[in-house]
């Protein structure tokens, strides 16, 4: 066993920093040299401030103005809806199976040929998304085979009752008018060449899709 | 206000003094330190320059529960915290406010079914005001919150008499 032996550092080479803080004995004794470099470094520093002033602001006017999402942005969950109005859901259930946090209750009935709600045998009689049990995690929209679900670019969900968080399905499908079948930067694969985004944004999937020579 | 509060019918004075005191109180909420998960992140996101919590007069975030109005618990709550954010909610003087941020804060979130640790809410232990779902939510989504509350203190009845349930 042998003591540790320490060595003392080198001296550290270059310039060295201006003290401003300075005892009383300290300033009467400066020499002139010394002062004006003090005071150099103050109006050095004032300057940066001064600067500073005509920069634009880094602040983001939030409630005036709303961030654009990113493309692939995990918001509020939308049902789609077929091109013909009918819904996507066939009430497989898949999504409350793969939910981590158990936010997705649904109950699925038979189509009937007189009220037809979707194209395949059932739809979901009942949907509900407990949003504040849900984490956006996007589990569902991966494992939905029929791409009813995707998680929209909503976010603005705050409220003061609980109540008001079991989203059922007339908040969740998406209205009749509207088209927004994907997400953005996602597209369906017989869509036509030009709209369709490049092909590192779609799952893995529609790329196999769309390197298949027709 | 002590024992002014809720003695008095509605009228013109009446109204207007309970106007400026929700006023200034939804002018200066000061939050709480108290972030627990990842959800903080977003919160000392939301309280930088970028976001700027402080245009909304809640930007003193204060070290002690004494000074403090508004209590945002973002993160997840273990039981075993549980009991400290109850003991700091006692200790923060009226009016308080508590925000819940974030799925574990609310309900629990992924923790819901099978976390041992976790509060399944965390008004099972305080009283909360505004519920800000996410996984985190944005610092946007913080600051819609705050808004919302906001607008719920400037409904305060201070002076006036509480409204009465419809029966």
């Amino acid at each position: 066993m042998h003591e540790a032996v320490f060595k003392p550092l080198p001296k550290q080479a270059g310039r060295q920093g201006v003290k401003v803080h300075l005892t009383a004995r300290q300033i009467k004794t400066m020499g002139w040299t010394k002062s004006l470099q003090i005071s150099w470094a103050i109006v050095k520093g004032m300057f940066m401030t001064w600067r500073h002033l005509f920069r634009r602001p880094t602040t983001f006017n939030y409630p005036n103005r709303k961030r654009a999402q990113a493309p692939r942005f995990r918001g509020i969950h939308r049902l789609q809806r077929h091109d013909d109005g009918l819904e996507r859901c066939v009430g497989c259930g898949l999504c409350a199976v793969v939910c981590p946090s158990d936010a997705i209750y649904l109950e699925a009935r038979e189509n009937t040929p007189e009220r037809r709600v979707s194209h395949g045998e059932r739809y979901a009689s009942l949907y509900q998304i407990d949003m504040l049990r849900c984490i956006f995690c996007g589990f569902c929209e991966e494992a939905c085979p029929e791409d009813a679900i995707i998680l929209g670019a909503d976010w603005e969900a705050a409220s003061v009752d609980r109540r008001d968080f079991v989203y059922a399905k007339s908040r969740l499908l998406a209205p009749l008018e509207q088209k927004d079948r994907f997400r953005r930067g996602m597209t369906w694969p017989d869509e036509s060449p030009e709209t369709t985004p490049a092909s590192t944004d779609l799952p893995e999937y529609y790329q196999k899709l769309q390197n298949k020579p027709a | 206000m002590g024992y002014l509060e809720g003695k008095f019918e509605e009228n013109v004075i009446i109204t207007s003094v309970d106007a400026v005191f929700n006023w200034a109180r939804l002018s200066s909420v000061w939050p709480m330190t108290f972030g627990l998960a990842c959800c903080a992140i977003e919160m000392m996101h939301a309280s930088a320059c970028r976001f700027d919590i402080d245009r909304f007069g809640a930007g003193v975030f204060r070290p002690s529960p004494r000074q403090s109005d508004l209590m945002i618990v973002a993160g997840t709550v273990t039981y075993k915290m549980a009991k400290r954010l109850r003991l700091l909610y006692d200790q923060m003087p009226e009016p308080r406010w508590v925000l819940a941020m974030g799925s574990c804060a609310i309900g629990g979130g992924p923790y819901y079914e099978f976390g041992y640790h976790v509060v399944k809410g965390v008004d099972l232990y305080v009283p909360v005001d505004i519920y800000v779902p996410g996984c985190p939510p944005r610092p946007e989504a913080l600051l819609a919150g705050l808004m919302e509350l906001q607008q719920k203190i400037r409904q305060d009845r201070i002076l006036r008499k509480q409204k009465t349930p419809a029966a």
